[in-house]
């Protein structure tokens, strides 16, 4: 019982040990710097790329390119232009240009 | 308190310390790095909606701007006065005219009738009061003195499925010329807000001009004419607006070409 107590009382080899937990600690941090650095990069990339497109698209359809890929045409649209209060009413056939996936419409009149 | 020295003094578990500094900061600078990602992919999903609102409203725009361009006002006016009229009452006056007026486009009912007040209000420098009455009764309109201006502003263009609705405010003022203002939102809080100055060009022909004229006026004692000669006024009030392309100018909000 003696013994055990003066083990514990005593600070012999604790800086070797300490070393070895503190590099592992230091290895452990880098790894997950990596890890998120590289997670962090494969976002931004995929955001970049998506970006690209997206305004490849808004600039497709603000043009009204028919020519431009996932692009669609529908002339076959119309809209109204009203006012309920005095009656007003007046329907306009239109030329819808929009991606494919139909999340951007742009039109002029038909 | 010695020992308590020595404790301070003493060097044992910096590298420990030293480390768990080092994981705090690795963690820091990976999870604002995360954080900077996420909320950049975030960012798309917005821009979509904004997008298409700024497309609907120039969409919006540009029929609004190409209804206008195609418009036209005409109105014409002619009145012929003979100064003498025998055959009626000896010496009177006799006046025939004709007049007409059109507004074409999709906005017709909005301004005809105020295009009308002011062709009907114009400054006609042929000046004369004989055929303001039959001027006036011609182009009579519910509308008394012209306002600065006129039009409707609480109409709404309801686009195609997946576009919002556009508020359109148009108005005219003296000079015809069209001024239309788009937005989405309301009206303290407009977003895209569009507008587009069209100005009208006007051309007025005003004219009067007098020529004699030959009138039977009774015959003789051997059964012939007699002719008299009296003055035939013929007064021209026409207009003719259109609204062209050149003079199209967009203030605010995206291209509408």
């Amino acid at each position: 019982m003696k013994r055990a107590i003066l083990k514990l009382k005593s600070w012999a080899g604790e800086s070797f040990s300490e070393v070895l937990v503190a590099l592992l600690i230091v290895a452990l941090a880098s790894m997950l710097l990596a890890a998120m650095y590289s997670a962090s990069g494969s976002v931004d990339a995929k955001v970049k790329q998506e970006d690209s497109e997206f305004y490849k698209e808004v600039s497709a359809v603000e043009a009204m390119d028919a020519t431009a890929p996932s692009m669609t045409t529908d002339p076959t649209e119309s809209i109204e232009i009203k006012d309920d209060s005095s009656g007003f009413n007046a329907t306009i056939s239109v030329n819808v240009y929009q991606t494919d996936d139909g999340t951007l419409k742009s039109y002029e009149k038909g | 308190m010695r020992r308590v020295g020595e404790k301070m003094r003493s060097r044992k578990g910096a590298s420990m310390l030293f480390a768990l500094l080092v994981f705090m900061l690795c963690i820091l600078a990976g999870t604002a790095a995360l954080t900077a990602a996420a909320a950049n992919s975030g960012r798309y999903t917005h821009m979509e909606a904004e997008q298409q609102d700024y497309l609907s409203v120039a969409s919006a725009a540009r029929v609004v701007r190409d209804e206008i361009l195609g418009s036209t006002f005409t109105a014409n006016f002619m009145a012929v006065n003979e100064d003498k009229t025998p055959e009626t009452s000896g010496d009177g006056t006799t006046s025939v005219y004709t007049g007409n007026k059109n507004l074409t486009g999709i906005f017709a009912s909005i301004f005809e009738e105020y295009f009308t007040c002011l062709y009907r209000t114009h400054d006609w420098s042929s000046k004369n009061p004989d055929i303001d009455v039959m001027f006036n009764s011609r182009f009579s309109t519910t509308l008394g003195t012209p306002t600065d201006e006129f039009g409707n502003s609480s109409l709404t263009v309801a686009g195609v499925d997946g576009m919002g609705d556009v508020s359109l405010e148009i108005l005219a003022d003296k000079n015809y010329n069209i001024k239309a203002t788009l937005y989405t939102g309301d009206a303290d809080h407009k977003r895209n807000e569009t507008v587009i100055e069209i100005k009208a060009e006007v051309k007025y022909t005003d004219e009067k001009s007098d020529v004699n004229y030959y009138y039977a006026n009774g015959t003789d004692s051997a059964g012939n004419t007699i002719y008299g000669v009296g003055v035939r006024t013929t007064v021209v009030r026409n207009i003719a607006v259109t609204w062209t392309d050149t003079n199209a100018t967009i203030k605010d909000g995206g291209a509408v070409s």
